[in-house]
C-alpha cells in the first residue's frame, strides 16, 4: 500500500509543471459568488484581487486550502447568499483540490514533510537522563517552548536562538555534575526524624501561641499536626537538620494514624525547594479512622530540596472552634482531626555502590580510588587518557546521535579535550568538554535527514521519541542495526512492546498536555470562596483520571466513541466524592463502572477538562464550546472578525451568560460560527469551574446558604458561598436537535464518532511526526479511518495504523 | 529570622545612596552626556480603565483614582489612550507580543518576532555589561523579550541574583575559574560551528534553514561570550546598597514588584544596562493586600461585579503606588546635572485594555521621563487605535537607535 503511494508520488513529481488549471476553473465561481464581499474593499482577511495563484508560496497555499475547505463544507458563500451553481462549484473544487495536492506532494518529495526538528525541553531532559542515568530537572535550564504551538515538537513552530545555545551548555553541565559523583560515600543507615524530641520541632509544643507555637503537639507515642496550610515549616526536613547530600532516589517510610479522626484522613508528603519556590504533593496515603498505616515512598530529591509531612482531608472541630481560639491549650484543646506521625525515616541516596554505578559506567575502564586526605574519589587512567576519552565518546555518541557514528566524528569530539588539558588534569574534568559539545551539537539536538523513506535508525528514533520521548533502547537499536525495523510485522511488535512499557506514560502525559490543553491545569486557581473544596489531591486525581482513561482505551483497544461517552471512568475516594458517585475506597485511582444515567464518562465531563475550559470563578459556554469543536472534534471555528470585541461577562446576577450570548443568535456574522460553538457550551453549563455537577450557580452575592456539612465544617460552621440562579443547560444544536442537558447532548454527539476519530488520528500524526496534517496527507487519514470504521475505530489499532502510514515512515 | 520589609527597604532599596567611584567608569564617561535608557513595565492583567483615564484630554485633565496616586509626577509623564497593537487576540497570549507586536498570537501560523527592547539592545550591543535586562514578578521566568527568531529570553525573577551579577565581584580564584569556563565554552562553541558546517553541506534544503539558524545562534552566543569575557576583566561598579533579600512568598505580589523596581535606579545609575523590561504577572494565590480575598487573575475577570472591582482597584492602586515610589527614586538620584528620570524613557502599560473580556485594544499606556515634554493626556481613537509601535519608534529614536519603522508602526508618535 505504502509503496504504491510512494510510487504514485514519484510519478507526480515526474510530471511536467502544468500551469495552474485551478485558476481558470475557480474564476467563474469567484466572479459569481465570492467577489462581491471579498474584493479590495473587504473587511475580511480574504481579498481575491490580491490573492495570487502561486501554490509554492506557503501563505498563498494556506489561503487556498482555507477557501477549498470553506466552500467544500458549504460555509461559504454564507447561508443567506445565493447558492453557487453546483456544476460550477464542483468543477472549481475538483481542479483546486488536484492542484493543491500536487503542489503539496511536490513540496513533500523535495523537502520531506518535516524540516529538521529540535528536541523539545522534555525530550532533551529524558534523553540526557536516560543516557547518563541521572534524574535531575534539566528543563528548567532551557528557555520555554513556543506557547502558541499545540505540541512543542512541531518543527514549524520551533525556534532556536543564542539563548538556547547558552542554555544547552548550562543544562549539560548540570547533567554532568550529577553523572560524575566523586564526593564521600553517603551514610547507609536510615535517618530517623524524631519530631517528638527534635530541638526544632519540639520548640513549638510549649511556645505561646502568639509566637506561633502550640499548633502542633505530642502524644505518648506520636507527633500530631493539624492544618498544613498554617504550619508546614514545623516538620520541614531541613529544619529538622536533614539535608539531601546528593541528588538521587530516597526512600521515605513512616507510620501514621488519625488523631481524633472520625473520617478517612490522608497522610500527605510534600516536596519543596526555596531555591525554585515550588511545592509539590508527592504522596497521599489514606488512613482509616481508628487504624494506623505504614507508608513507603521512593522519590528523587536533590540538595537544596526538602520534604515535609502533612495531614490531608482533615475535618475541623465539630464545635467550630479553631486552634487559635483555644487560648492557653492550643492544639491540646482542639477537637478537630489531625495526623499523628508515630515515626518517619528517610534513607538514601539509594545507590548500589559508591561512586554510583552511573559514574563508573560513564568512566568505563578508569580507576576511581578514594583519596582519604582530600576526602574525595579521584580518577586514575589505566592507559593513555586520550584512549579513555575515545572509548567514552565511542560508547555514548551512537546513543546521543541515535545512529552509527564514524571514527572521524568521534575524533572531532575527543580532540576538544586537548586545549584544556594541562598535564595534571584528571579524567573526570577532561571528559567534560567533549561531552558538553556532543550534547549541544546539532546531531544530538535535531532529528534531521534526507527526504524520502526513513532508514531503520531514523525510524527507531522517530518511534522512540513518539512513545517514550527518549532515545531508542537496546532492542530498538539492535533491530535497526539488523535492518529489521522497517518490516511491518517487526514494527507492529515493537509498538506493542513500547505501549505496554511504563515509559509510554511519558507519551500519554505530554500528548494530553498538548491535545487537550491539560498543561493549563494551573493557569487559574479556583476562587477559594466559591470553590473551597479544590485542593492538591483533587487536582492530581483530575489529571490522573484523564491520563488513565486514555491508557485504558489504548490498553483495551476500545472504540474511539469512548472519547465522547463511556460507561466507565477512573476514580479514587476524593474524585468520586467530587462527582457525587458512590463510595470508592482509597487514594488509588481505579476503574469504576458508571451508572447508566451518569453525566460522567467520556472526555467532556472529566473534571480536568472542565477546569482548563473555565477560569477560577466563571464558566464560559464559548470557551467550553470552543474546546469541544477544537480539541474534541478538530473543527476549530474561525476567530471572530477583528472589529468585533469579545463579550464582557457580567456576573452581577441580573443577566445570565445566556442572555449575554443571545447577541450571537441575532447578529448574522456571529451566528454563523456561534450556532456551532454555543450549544456544547450550554450543555456543559451543568459543570462548575472545577468540574462539579451543579443545578444552581454558586455566588457570593444574594442566594441561599448551602447545607453541605463538610463545607460547613471547613469554615467554622459558616459556608462562604451561596446558591444563586438556576443553571439552564438546554439548547439546540446547529442541526436543530433540542437537548435539555449534557446527557442528551452527549448522545447527540455520538453521531460525530467518525469526526472524533479523525481528529484523534490527526493529532497522533502531528505529534508522532512533528508536522501537522497537510492537504495531501488527508487521503492517508481517510484511508486509516476507512480501514478501522467497521470496528468502531479501536484506539490501539489507530496507533498501529498511524505508525504504518506513509506519513510516519517518510521524513 | 524574618526582616521587616519596610526597614529593609529603607536601608537598601529606594533610599540608598550611590557615590560615584573612580573605579566605576560608566561606559558613557567618555561621552558628553549620560545616555538615554528605556524601561518597559507591563502589568499583564491590565489597569481598570475607568479608574485610570480622565474625561478631559490635554494638559488640564482631572485626576482620576490611579492618576492621583502619581500626581506628584504629573509634569513628568504623558498618558495615552487609544493605542494598541493591531491584530491581537488569544486571550492572555498577547502578553507575548506586547513588545514585539507580532500579529495573531495563538493562531495557526503565528510566529513571534523581535521585541522592541531586544531590537534596541541589539543595536546598542555590549556598551554595558548587560545589553538588556529582563525581570519578572513570578517564577515562571516568562519575559516579554524575544529574539530575532521569536524565542523568549528567560526573565530573572530573583532580584538578589541580578544584584550579584551586576555588583558583586567574585574572589580571584572564582574569576579565574569563570574565565577558564568561558574559554572552554568558547572552544566548545567553535567545535559546534565546525560540526554544523559539515552537516550543512549535505543537509536537504528544509533542514538547512534550521541548521543555519542553529549555526547563527552558536556564532552569536560565541560573540556574546567573547564580550562577556572582556567584561570580566573590568571591575564591577561598587554600590553601598546591600543585596536585596528575595521574597519567596509568591502571594507578596507588591513586595516582589517593589524589589524589581528598586533595581532599576541601580542599573541605570551604574550604567549596567540601558534597556530594561519588567513584566508583572499574577502569581497564584491571593495577593497580600488589605481587603483582597481573591486571586489577582480571578479579580481581573470581575464581570462588572462592583465588589470584585473594588478588590481589583486595591491591587492596582498598590501597583500604582510602587510606580509612584519608583518615579520618586528616579527623580531623587542625579547624574551630570539632571535626574535619572530625565534620561530614562519609562513606559508603564498593559497588553490588555480590558482584562475582564481579554480585550487587547485600547491599552493603558503611560510614558514617563526621558527628557520629553510631558504633562498631558493624549486620547487616540478608541474605535480605530493608533499602533503602539508608533510610540516605540519615537522611543527608539530618542535612544539614538534611529529607525523610521518598527513592526506594525505606521509612523512616529512624537511628543
Amino acid at each position: 500500500m505504502n509503496r504504491i503511494i510512494v510510487i504514485a508520488l514519484l510519478l507526480l513529481i515526474g510530471l511536467p509543471a502544468h500551469g495552474q488549471p485551478f485558476k481558470e476553473a475557480m474564476e467563474p465561481l469567484v466572479e459569481a459568488s465570492c467577489i462581491d464581499c471579498h474584493d479590495a474593499d473587504t473587511d475580511t482577511p480574504l481579498n481575491f484581487e490580491k490573492l495570487g495563484h502561486d501554490l509554492s508560496d506557503a501563505a498563498t497555499f494556506r489561503q487556498w486550502v482555507k477557501i477549498f475547505d470553506r466552500v467544500d463544507k458549504g460555509e461559504m458563500p454564507p447561508k443567506k447568499k445565493k447558492r453557487p451553481d453546483p456544476v460550477l462549484k464542483n468543477k472549481a473544487l475538483t481542479a483546486l483540490e488536484a492542484d493543491l495536492r500536487t503542489a503539496n506532494l511536490k513540496q513533500q518529495a523535495a523537502q520531506g514533510r518535516v524540516a529538521a526538528r529540535r528536541l523539545t525541553r522534555l525530550e532533551f531532559e529524558y534523553t540526557l537522563q536516560d543516557i547518563l542515568g541521572i534524574g535531575g530537572n534539566l528543563k528548567r535550564h532551557l528557555p520555554p517552548e513556543n506557547a502558541s504551538a499545540k505540541f512543542a515538537n512541531v518543527a514549524a513552530k520551533q525556534g532556536i536562538s543564542p539563548v538556547h545555545i547558552r542554555s544547552y551548555l548550562k543544562a549539560v553541565d548540570a547533567a554532568l555534575d550529577e553523572a560524575i559523583m566523586l564526593g564521600p560515600k553517603p551514610r547507609v543507615a536510615a535517618r530517623v526524624m524524631d519530631y517528638r524530641n527534635n530541638r526544632y520541632s519540639s520548640m513549638w509544643f510549649d511556645r505561646p501561641m502568639r509566637n506561633g507555637g502550640q499548633t502542633v503537639m505530642r502524644t505518648d507515642d506520636a507527633y500530631v499536626m493539624f492544618s498544613y496550610r498554617s504550619e508546614p515549616h514545623v516538620a520541614q526536613s531541613n529544619n529538622m537538620g536533614y539535608h539531601f547530600p546528593y541528588p538521587g532516589l530516597y526512600r521515605i517510610t513512616a507510620e501514621g494514624a488519625g488523631y481524633q479522626a472520625k473520617t478517612h484522613i490522608g497522610f500527605g508528603l510534600y516536596k519543596a525547594s526555596d531555591k525554585h519556590g515550588n511545592t509539590e504533593l508527592i504522596g497521599n496515603f489514606e488512613i482509616k479512622p481508628g487504624e494506623s498505616r505504614k507508608i513507603e515512598l521512593t522519590q528523587y530529591f536533590e540538595p537544596g530540596e526538602f520534604f515535609f509531612p502533612a495531614g490531608l482531608n482533615l475535618n475541623t472541630a465539630p464545635d467550630g472552634k479553631m486552634i487559635y481560639m483555644m487560648r492557653d491549650k492550643g492544639a491540646r484543646g482542639y477537637k478537630g482531626e489531625g495526623l499523628a506521625i508515630k515515626w518517619l525515616k528517610i534513607e538514601g541516596p539509594l545507590e548500589e555502590e559508591w561512586p554510583p554505578t552511573r559514574t563508573r559506567n560513564l568512566l568505563t575502564g578508569v580507576q576511581v580510588p578514594w583519596l582519604p586526605q582530600h576526602r574525595i574519589y579521584w580518577t586514575h587512567p589505566t592507559k593513555d587518557p586520550k584512549e579513555h576519552l575515545h572509548d567514552i565518546v565511542k560508547r555514548l555518541a551512537p546513543k546521543a546521535f541515535r545512529r552509527p557514528v564514524t571514527d572521524a566524528e568521534i575524533e572531532s569530539f575527543v580532540s576538544l579535550a586537548k586545549p584544556h588539558h594541562p598535564k595534571d588534569q584528571p579524567m573526570h574534568k577532561m571528559v567534560r568538554a567533549p561531552l558538553r559539545a556532543m550534547f549541544s551539537s546539532p546531531q544530538f539536538l535535531f532529528h534531521a535527514g534526507q527526504p524520502g523513506p526513513l532508514d531503520d535508525h531514523a525510524l527507531a528514533s522517530r518511534l522512540s521519541y513518539f512513545l517514550w520521548k527518549t532515545l531508542p533502547d537496546a532492542e530498538l537499536t539492535r533491530l535497526a542495526n539488523e535492518k529489521k525495523l522497517t518490516q511491518p510485522k517487526v514494527l507492529t511488535a515493537q509498538v506493542e512492546r513500547m505501549l505496554d512499557d511504563p515509559r509510554s506514560n511519558r507519551f500519554i502525559n505530554d500528548f494530553l498536555d498538548g491535545w487537550l490543553h491539560l498543561s493549563d491545569i494551573d493557569a487559574t486557581t479556583p476562587d477559594p470562596t466559591l470553590y473551597p473544596e479544590y485542593d492538591n489531591e483533587l487536582r492530581q486525581a483530575m489529571l490522573a483520571e484523564t491520563r488513565l482513561f486514555l491508557r485504558e482505551l489504548l490498553a483495551k483497544n476500545l472504540p474511539a466513541r469512548n472519547f465522547i461517552k463511556s460507561n466507565f471512568t477512573f476514580l479514587n475516594r476524593r474524585l468520586a466524592r467530587h462527582y457525587g458517585i458512590g463510595k470508592i475506597p482509597g487514594e488509588e485511582m481505579r476503574r469504576v463502572k458508571l451508572p447508566a444515567n451518569s453525566p460522567r464518562g467520556g472526555l467532556m465531563t472529566q473534571a480536568s477538562i472542565l477546569k482548563v475550559t473555565a477560569n477560577g470563578t466563571l464558566t464560559s459556554p464559548v470557551k467550553r464550546g470552543h474546546w469541544v469543536l477544537n480539541s474534541l472534534l478538530g473543527t476549530p471555528p474561525q476567530p471572530p472578525p477583528p472589529t468585533i470585541s469579545a463579550l464582557e461577562p457580567d456576573i452581577r446576577g441580573a443577566v445570565t451568560i445566556r442572555e449575554t450570548l443571545a447577541k450571537h443568535r441575532d447578529v448574522a456574522s456571529c451566528a454563523s460560527c456561534h450556532q456551532h460553538i454555543d450549544p456544547p457550551g450550554f450543555a456543559l453549563e451543568s459543570f462548575d469551574p472545577i468540574g462539579g455537577f451543579r443545578q444552581r450557580y454558586r455566588t457570593t452575592g444574594k442566594g441561599d446558604w448551602p447545607i453541605e456539612r463538610h463545607l460547613a465544617a471547613h469554615h467554622m460552621g459558616r459556608p462562604l458561598y451561596r446558591w444563586g440562579l438556576d443553571v439552564d443547560a438546554s439548547g439546540s444544536t446547529a442541526g436543530g436537535e433540542k437537548f435539555r442537558g449534557i446527557r442528551r447532548f452527549r448522545d447527540l454527539l455520538l453521531t460525530q464518532e467518525e469526526q472524533v476519530a479523525r481528529n484523534f488520528v490527526s493529532q497522533l500524526i502531528t505529534y508522532a511526526t512533528g508536522a501537522e496534517v497537510q492537504f495531501a496527507d488527508r487521503i492517508e487519514v481517510e484511508r486509516i479511518l476507512a480501514v478501522n470504521k467497521t470496528k468502531g475505530y479501536p484506539v490501539r489499532d489507530l496507533f498501529h495504523a498511524v505508525v504504518q502510514s506513509r506519513l510516519f515512515l517518510n521524513k | 529570622m524574618k526582616l521587616n520589609r519596610r526597614t529593609f527597604l529603607q536601608n537598601t532599596g529606594v533610599a540608598m545612596a550611590l557615590p560615584w567611584l573612580e573605579s566605576m567608569q560608566p561606559a558613557w564617561a567618555k561621552e558628553q552626556a549620560p545616555p538615554k535608557r528605556m524601561v518597559f513595565i507591563c502589568n499583564t492583567l491590565g489597569l481598570h480603565a475607568p479608574a485610570l483615564f480622565p474625561k478631559k484630554t490635554g494638559a488640564d485633565y482631572e485626576l482620576t483614582d490611579y492618576l492621583s496616586i502619581i500626581k506628584a509626577h504629573q509634569k513628568d509623564f504623558t498618558l495615552f489612550s487609544g493605542l494598541s497593537h493591531p491584530g491581537q487576540g488569544g486571550e492572555h497570549l498577547c502578553e507575548m507580543t506586547w513588545l514585539s507586536a507580532a500579529p495573531n498570537p495563538g493562531m495557526d501560523g503565528f510566529q513571534n518576532s523581535i521585541s522592541v527592547d531586544q531590537y534596541a539592545a541589539g543595536k546598542l550591543g555590549y556598551v554595558t555589561r548587560f545589553p538588556s535586562v529582563s525581570l519578572s514578578s513570578n517564577n515562571t521566568k516568562k519575559s516579554q523579550s524575544y529574539t530575532n527568531s521569536g524565542v523568549m529570553i528567560p526573565a530573572e525573577y530573583r532580584p538578589s541574583r541580578m544584584f550579584a551579577k551586576m555588583f558583586l565581584s567574585g574572589k580571584p580564584e572564582e574569576i579565574a575559574r569563570q574565565k577558564q569556563k568561558l574559554a572552554e565554552d568558547r572552544s566548545v562553541l567553535d567545535e559546534l560551528l565546525d560540526q554544523t558546517r559539515v552537516l550543512l553541506k549535505t543537509a536537504p534544503a528544509a533542514d538547512r534553514e534550521r541548521l543555519q539558524e542553529y549555526f547563527d545562534s552558536v556564532r552569536t552566543a560565541e560573540n556574546d561570550l567573547a564580550e562577556a569575557q572582556a567584561w570580566i576583566d573590568r571591575p564591577k561598579p561598587q554600590v553601598e546598597a546591600q543585596a536585596p533579600l528575595d521574597i519567596f512568598d509568591q502571594t507578596d505580589l507588591i513586595g516582589r514588584i517593589r524589589l524589581l523596581l528598586n533595581l532599576v535606579p541601580l542599573i541605570v545609575q551604574t550604567d549596567s544596562s540601558r534597556v530594561i523590561s519588567i513584566v508583572i504577572q499574577h502569581n497564584h494565590g491571593m495577593p497580600q493586600i488589605e481587603g483582597v480575598d481573591s486571586e489577582h487573575h480571578n479579580l481581573s475577570h470581575h464581570g462588572r461585579d462592583p465588589k470584585r472591582i473594588e478588590q481589583l482597584l486595591k491591587i492596582e492602586r498598590a501597583i500604582m503606588g510602587c510606580f509612584d515610589e519608583f518615579l520618586t527614586a528616579m527623580k531623587t538620584k542625579r547624574e551630570a546635572g539632571g535626574t535619572l528620570l530625565d534620561q530614562t524613557l519609562t513606559l508603564l502599560g498593559s497588553n490588555l485594555g480590558n482584562a475582564s473580556s481579554h480585550d487587547p485594544r485600547n491599552n493603558p499606556i503611560l510614558l514617563a521621563g526621558g527628557g520629553l515634554k510631558h504633562g498631558r493626556y493624549l486620547a487616540h481613537d478608541a474605535k480605530n487605535n493608533t499602533p503602539l509601535c508608533n510610540l516605540f519608534v519615537h522611543m527608539l529614536n530618542q535612544m539614538n537607535v534611529n529607525t523610521d519603522k518598527f513592526a506594525s508602526s505606521t509612523g512616529e508618535l512624537t511628543l
